[in-house]
């Protein structure tokens, strides 16, 4: 099986659409903390994106400007809205669909490999992958944070917001496991598509879709209690760590959100492609 | 006796209302190399995606040395395969293809064999080029190098020179006659006559799913014997030949005739003619396979059959 793994990892890692993928997530921090630096934003700036409970992407920047350490989080908040959540697609919906695509599927598969075990391997491989991604984020924003701006601890008093560097640090770490898992949801959601398809890309955007979907389901009230078991609803609930509060409550809410669409949807893949015949 | 490499059960596929495989049997020894023989959509891609674990049948059963098969059965171990058009990961190279496709399997590139395969696809520095470079016969001998890795016992090949061109056809026809004479088992189908013909000892015909006939090449044609004719008079020709004992029809085939044979002998038709006074200028036997295989299909399928390339 670890060998199998390897394949895989080497496989996707040739793959000029991995670098492109990885790169634009060490960039984009990079960007930001550019701009922020260039133009610090202050508390009664308004700004589109970054909604979520209470303050939204403009707070985040704001504290991103007064310490380095928050430029990672600032960036995930903006990133995991969307960007995050393409990237993840991307390679669960690629897993299977891309060798289908190439023709591959079919020598693969005269192997002595159980259908069982590729899928195993080709979901690892994604999940590291789209680990991968959330944590060059992180990194990236933390060394061009901590260039520009600092690593400081935080006292606003005017936010009632105290947190030291050890503080912010552990919390990071937590938020990137948070949102990470957040989008694991409709990401098993493209995993599953790409055992039905011969066309990545389908798979790709109907994770994509979901998640579009839903969030906008999500935002409208009317809709009741049936919002809260959306695999998107609690997704940005991390973002209260930095608000004071502890992990619990939505974040826990989240976490547990995502185990049944996870089960689901990968159960009906393993399903899907132990039975199907193989043509591609 | 040691179990038959191949062994094909009733094997049966149904997609729908369409019967793809019907109630197919048919073996495959050790050592023999067997062309699987039928026109464009008999049932042929689709019995040896079941033989591979590919596909799932709806009835029967397909045996790899004595094993039933199922998706990813340790008997694959021996067997390399060419199912369809070669297919690569098209952004790395050949040599990584290879590496990764043989390591997916648990087992180290190192004891894959891989010069032994090499020397057989003669792709040369080639190897280290992305896939995506590659022309379809590169991709094909490539696709046939990979089938050899790890000296498998037994090779399943279909359609190997499908969208070559001729050169290239001859190059992958070579190939598998060298692969062949090595002396190990190969199912290969094709609907190109004249390639079983060069390629094959054994042969299993199918048409519509099912199962025509099976044998050596040499028995198949001797059961459907025919000759073709050119003389000086082919009127009379035709008169005095569908009058000979031993012939079961003569058809008119411009400038000639050709006479299926019942029986009687080359040697036979040419005394007759020359006892009735007509002038006798060829006797051949033309597309041997050819004419069996028509025989035992029927005429209606001639359309949709190469005549070799």
């Amino acid at each position: 099986m670890l060998r199998l793994i390897r394949v895989e990892l080497v496989k996707q890692m040739r793959r000029p659409r991995t670098w492109v993928a990885l790169g634009f997530v060490i960039l984009v921090p990079i960007t930001i903390t550019i701009a922020l630096k260039a133009n610090p934003p202050s508390l009664t700036d308004r700004g589109g994106g970054g909604g979520g409970g209470g303050g939204g992407g403009v707070r985040f920047f704001y504290l991103a400007s007064k310490s380095g350490l928050l430029v990672p989080i600032a960036t995930l908040r903006v990133m995991s809205e969307f960007f995050l959540v393409v990237i993840f697609c991307l390679f669960a919906g690629d897993a299977i669909a891309s060798e289908a695509g190439w023709g591959n599927l079919r020598f693969l598969l005269t192997r002595p490999i159980g259908r069982g075990r590729l899928l195993a391997a080709k979901l690892i491989v994604a999940g590291l992958y789209s680990a991968l991604a959330t944590a060059l984020i992180l990194v990236s924003g933390l060394i061009a944070g901590g260039i520009a701006f600092g690593y400081e601890g935080l006292s606003i008093p005017a936010l009632g917001l105290s947190m030291s560097v050890g503080s912010i640090v552990g919390n990071i770490a937590l938020a990137g496991v948070l949102a990470a898992w957040g989008i694991a949801g409709v990401a098993a959601f493209s995993f599953m598509l790409s055992t039905m398809m011969d066309n990545s890309a389908g798979a790709i955007m109907g994770g994509v879709g979901l998640y579009i979907v839903t969030s906008i389901l999500g935002a409208i009230d009317s809709i009741g209690p049936i919002r809260y078991g959306f695999p998107t609803f609690y997704n940005g609930a991390w973002a209260d760590l930095f608000r004071g509060v502890h992990f619990g409550g939505d974040m826990v809410r989240n976490v547990v959100a995502q185990i049944p669409y996870v089960i689901v949807f990968v159960s009906i893949g393993l399903w899907w492609f132990r039975r199907k015949d193989i043509t591609s | 006796m040691s179990p038959a490499p191949v062994a094909v059960r009733d094997l049966s596929k149904r997609y729908g209302s369409v019967l793809a495989v019907d109630h197919l049997d048919f073996e495959v020894q050790a050592g023999q190399v067997c062309g699987l023989l039928g026109p464009n959509g008999a049932g042929k891609t689709t019995a040896l995606r079941m033989l591979v674990g590919l596909a799932w049948p709806s009835g029967g059963e397909t045996r790899l040395f004595d094993r039933v098969v199922k998706p990813g059965c340790p008997e694959l171990r021996r067997v390399g395969t060419m199912i369809e058009h070669a297919s690569f990961v098209p952004h790395i190279s050949g040599i990584s293809n290879l590496r990764l496709y043989w390591e997916a399997g648990g087992e180290k590139f190192a004891d894959a064999d891989v010069d032994a395969a090499l020397a057989v696809a003669g792709l040369g520095d080639a190897i280290n080029r992305k896939v995506k470079t590659y022309s379809q016969g590169m991709r094909q001998r490539l696709g046939i190098a990979r089938s050899l890795l790890g000296r498998p016992e037994l090779l399943v090949f279909d359609e190997p020179t499908n969208g070559l061109d001729p050169q290239e056809m001859r190059a992958v026809r070579e190939l598998l006659r060298r692969v062949g004479d090595e002396g190990r088992t190969v199912l290969l189908s094709s609907h190109i006559l004249s390639e079983i013909e060069q390629i094959c000892s054994h042969a299993v015909v199918m048409d519509r799913g099912k199962l025509v006939a099976t044998g050596t090449v040499s028995e198949l044609i001797a059961a459907g014997a025919s000759a073709y004719v050119e003389v000086d008079d082919s009127a009379r020709a035709h008169a005095v030949l569908e009058a000979l004992p031993g012939v079961e029809r003569v058809l008119d085939e411009s400038p000639g005739l050709v006479v299926r044979l019942a029986g009687a002998t080359r040697p036979e038709l040419v005394t007759a003619l020359v006892g009735a006074g007509i002038g006798v200028q060829t006797v051949t036997s033309r597309h041997a396979l050819e004419e069996a295989f028509l025989g035992l299909v029927g005429e209606e399928t001639e359309r949709h059959v190469g005549k070799g390339a």
